[in-house]
């Protein structure tokens, strides 16, 4: 059995530099895209602040400046990331800026579900060697020989990505209790949805309205929420128990686009379920396996 | 084998980190619960929009006009932050001005205004329209 299951921690370094350029690719590019509503955190106000994370010690909001700066290395040293560039030095200044980044948008309030997960993958990525494959000067696949050191990153990573989804699965039933398999939460989130977009005169999200009028049925498709959340570790088990749940989980969340048009762009992108993919030499070279 | 070891405990050491929240249930970040759409929002929301008004007939103005965004979160949170810091003038004043020099579909309008909406969300009617600030355009 031991030897069916997925994230065998030795992998080769092509492996794992493919998702360096995807991960550290996604954020520059989302941070760059995005650099308008980083940037204008500098004129919420400041008694919105409230510390989280790494800024859980400070009681007042950082200096503008430092937002602006904080853009400026996660969009270069991002790039230089992906490139493979001074990867030992660069990576870690990319993947703690990351975080100072994404817990400041946090810190007033503004919270997006599928950002702790982008800054935890990008600590990994930040802190793995990286680079030793598909760099900017040296394009070869790098050492052929599979190692742990390429290996057990992945494996972290692609934890990382299941335990979030459990935590989830968790929180709906921890709040909501068992009334929220019942589907009217999820009801309720639907028209939440639908009726901001229609305050500002947006075309609404085209599954909504069916959705809703699906009324006691939506039972069905809040069960099936959080049996996808709370079943996330059957991914571990590899083959098809993994590609299943992908599935499973891809539908989800276009399903949530199509009803709320609410979109995890990390996620439905592939690159959060990238480590996922078997580890092993021997699957990589038939990747995707 | 000590290599192994180690990265092991350094991984366990993440998870046990990344899953403390179940312990704890301490929202932050990176460290979540994770609590997407388990909160039910409630039967009647209030939101904050802006509205274009010709012959007293409200017509509701688009993200572009109102914030130059394409994210209805990002056009309520300036919104809000704008009612916040007592500049709601202003803003409805840039509007305006928006609104005079970009769209033709508000050219019979006279007046803009920043609203309060509460609507019940299952239906859509609106149980409360209250105007937070007006200002003529052009």
């Amino acid at each position: 059995m031991r030897d069916r299951l997925t994230l065998t921690p030795v992998a080769v370094a092509e492996r794992l530099a493919l998702w360096r350029i995807l991960v550290a690719g996604f954020v520059t590019i989302y941070v760059a895209v995005r650099s308008p509503v980083f940037l204008g955190l500098r004129d919420r106000p400041p008694a919105e602040w409230d510390g989280v994370g790494p800024w859980a010690w400070l009681d007042r909001a950082p200096m503008d400046p430092v937002l602006v700066v904080l853009v400026g290395i996660v969009v270069v040293t991002g790039a230089m990331v992906a490139a493979g560039v001074w990867h030992r030095v660069i990576g870690p200044v990319f993947g703690v800026a990351t975080l100072l980044l994404l817990a400041a948008r946090s810190s007033y309030g503004q919270i997006l579900w599928f950002e702790p997960l982008i800054a935890l993958h990008a600590l990994v990525v930040a802190f793995a060697p990286a680079a030793d494959a598909w760099r900017l000067g040296d394009w070869s696949a790098g050492d052929d020989e599979p190692a742990m050191r390429y290996g057990h990153p992945l494996r972290l990573a692609a934890v990382l990505t299941i335990a979030t989804y459990v935590l989830a699965g968790v929180a709906k039933l921890r709040i909501g209790g068992l009334e929220w398999l019942r589907g009217d939460t999820l009801g309720n989130h639907i028209a939440f949805s639908a009726t901001r977009l229609e305050v500002f005169g947006e075309r609404t999200p085209f599954l909504a309205d069916a959705a809703l009028a699906l009324g006691p049925a939506l039972t069905v498709g809040a069960v099936v929420v959080v049996a996808v959340e709370l079943g996330a570790p059957i991914a571990l088990l590899g083959d098809r128990w993994r590609t299943g749940w992908i599935v499973a989980v891809l539908a989800m969340h276009l399903g949530v686009a199509a009803t709320m048009f609410i979109v995890f762009p990390y996620h439905v992108t592939g690159i959060a379920l990238l480590p996922l993919f078997d580890a092993r030499p021997s699957r990589w070279r038939r990747w995707p396996g | 084998m000590r290599e192994r070891r180690w990265r092991s405990a350094l991984s366990l050491a993440v998870l046990a980190l990344v899953l403390s929240p179940l312990v704890t249930d301490r929202d932050s970040f990176p460290l979540s619960t994770h609590p997407m759409y388990a909160h039910d929002r409630g039967d009647v929301a209030v939101f904050r929009t802006v509205e274009a008004v010709a012959d007293g007939q409200p017509a509701t103005l688009s993200l572009a006009l109102i914030a130059e965004t394409d994210d209805p979160l990002v056009a309520q949170g300036r919104l809000r932050d704008s009612e916040a810091r007592g500049e709601l003038a202003t803003t409805c004043a840039r509007i305006a001005t928006r609104v005079a020099d970009d769209d033709e579909r508000f050219r019979r309008a006279e007046v803009v205004e920043v609203v309060r909406l509460t609507i019940e969300l299952r239906s859509g009617e609106r149980l409360e329209r209250e105007v937070l600030a007006r200002c003529a355009i052009g």
